[in-house]
């Protein structure tokens, strides 16, 4: 895989997920927007080795974890948390590796419902994380209205990863992951 | 090609050192975490560079979700009212605070004095937007004076929040009508000479503050004042820095009778601006903040 490729490309899709995020948003409060990192996640992880996918979702998950802050109670500031993100982005690379000997590779559809599965266990493990930290640590957290916004979000990241889908052969053949797998199983 | 034993093994230690290490960091409280607050700022400061220019192109392709305005002229004109009665009830405000400093002078009690103020245009790098809050991230940090407090507002009036943490090239807004921001004391105003009635606003669903508020009676003629949709709201709290004092919260959306309490009504109160929207504020910086002549080494 061309690191420097993939480096450029998840900072452009960061800065895209945040940027559009707005635009792309609905829901009470415009909280359901889908990731778009997510889509970019579960194709390195379609065709990567299994250990390049764990590398690149923990850089991805890394970098989510790092551009999301969440606030204390009673106006007592703010607080990165690494570790939820990154730990769920490798769960969800995981899952990919899994199941991607079952998957047509080259159909978009397959990485519709992968990006969708992988944001479900992405954004549960985040909850968890979240919920337990609540119990000791001031932070804001709604832990039922999260679980419904998450799994809103979830769904939507459907549509950016149909998107990502389509260009799938360009992003992989830049991704120099165009070859199948040397260490993991192939696939069609 | 083969690698070497030893750096096989390392290889194969980092994926599980990492799930630890992520396991660790995701459990440790709060008040331990300042380091984390620096890698952000750098994570924040490298992504600006996209963010800021998609935010604003998402902001010009959304028309159905920008303010409704009027034309340039009257927009311009309100704009000029809204500025003139901002300093106008400041002053006012402003007048009664030195008469109590006066007062408390001649009892011996030394005040600090009103502070300059310097204000500093900032670009909206990122939007948080969770069931839990919501949160800015601006380009501008403790290197251009930004300190925690500080005040953050868009059109010179507009209250928008406030610091909560101010990184070196970055800082984070907490607006007003985040769930964590808590409650703002707040005067309604119901006449152009500033009278108007105390509330305490807490943020609540769908960007709106809400509070209980009396119609209060007006000294002269004894006739009690409603409160009605449309009023502006501005902020009367001394918990917040004196040049905030008076700065527009939003507009009375609506008023309602309060089922156990007869004599008060709440009110919900709709910011003029969507914190959510912005794409570049004004920080409010208090001249005696000083900025660091010899930032600390790490950064840019």
């Amino acid at each position: 895989m061309r690191w420097l490729v993939f480096a450029i490309l998840a900072w452009i899709f960061i800065g895209l997920e945040i940027g559009l995020r707005d635009v792309l948003a609905f829901g009470e409060d415009l909280a359901i927007s889908p990731s778009l990192v997510l889509p970019l996640a579960a194709l390195v992880a379609l065709s990567a080795t299994p250990r390049q996918t764990l590398v690149a979702c923990l850089v991805l998950g890394l970098l989510v974890d790092l551009t999301s802050s969440h606030e204390l109670a009673d106006a007592g500031g703010a607080v990165t948390i690494i570790g939820p993100a990154a730990l769920g982005y490798m769960l969800a690379g995981k899952f990919v590796l899994t199941m991607r000997g079952l998957m047509i590779r080259h159909n978009p559809l397959t990485l519709v419902f992968l990006s969708i599965v992988g944001a479900m266990l992405v954004n549960a493990v985040i909850a968890a994380m979240l919920s337990i930290r609540a119990i000791y640590d001031p932070i804001v957290w709604d832990g039922g209205g999260e679980l419904l916004v998450r799994l809103g979000r979830s769904i939507y990241t459907g549509a950016p990863a149909l998107l990502v889908g389509l260009i799938s052969p360009l992003l992989g053949a830049m991704l120099g992951l165009d070859h199948p797998p040397r260490h993991g199983r192939r696939v069609f | 090609m083969h690698r070497s034993g030893h750096s096989t093994d390392a290889s194969r230690r980092f994926i599980p050192a990492a799930i630890v290490l992520c396991l660790l960091l995701g459990f440790v409280p709060a008040r331990y975490l300042a380091l984390t607050g620096e890698l952000a700022d750098k994570a924040n400061w490298i992504i600006a560079p996209i963010s800021h220019p998609v935010l604003r192109l998402a902001a010009w392709l959304e028309p159905g979700r920008r303010q409704q305005g009027h034309s340039p002229e009257v927009a311009r004109l309100q704009s000029d009212r809204d500025r003139y009665q901002t300093m106008f009830l400041r002053a006012q405000a402003e007048i009664g605070r030195l008469r109590g400093q006066i007062s408390d002078l001649q009892r011996g009690i030394d005040l600090n004095p009103a502070l300059p103020v310097r204000q500093l245009s900032a670009q909206v790098i990122r939007r948080q937007a969770d069931a839990s809050g919501r949160l800015l991230v601006i380009r501008g940090g403790a290197r251009t004076g930004v300190t925690p407090n500080t005040v953050v507002v868009v059109n010179g009036v507009d209250l928008v929040g406030r610091v909560i943490r101010a990184n070196r090239n970055t800082s984070i807004i907490q607006p007003i009508t985040s769930t964590g921001a808590g409650a703002i004391d707040a005067r309604i105003i119901l006449r152009d000479d500033g009278f108007g009635a105390r509330c305490q606003l807490r943020p609540v669903r769908g960007g709106l503050l809400q509070g209980l508020a009396s119609e209060p009676e007006d000294p002269d003629s004894g006739r009690i004042e409603p409160i009605e949709p449309g009023r502006i709201v501005r902020l009367a709290d001394q918990t917040w820095p004196a040049n905030a004092q008076m700065l527009i919260v939003g507009i009375v959306e609506r008023v309602d009778s309060a089922e156990d309490q007869l004599l008060r009504k709440i009110v919900t109160v709709r910011p003029r601006i969507d914190p959510a929207r912005v794409t570049e504020v004004v920080l409010r910086i208090t001249e005696d903040s000083p900025i660091p002549s010899n930032p600390p080494e790490g950064g840019p």
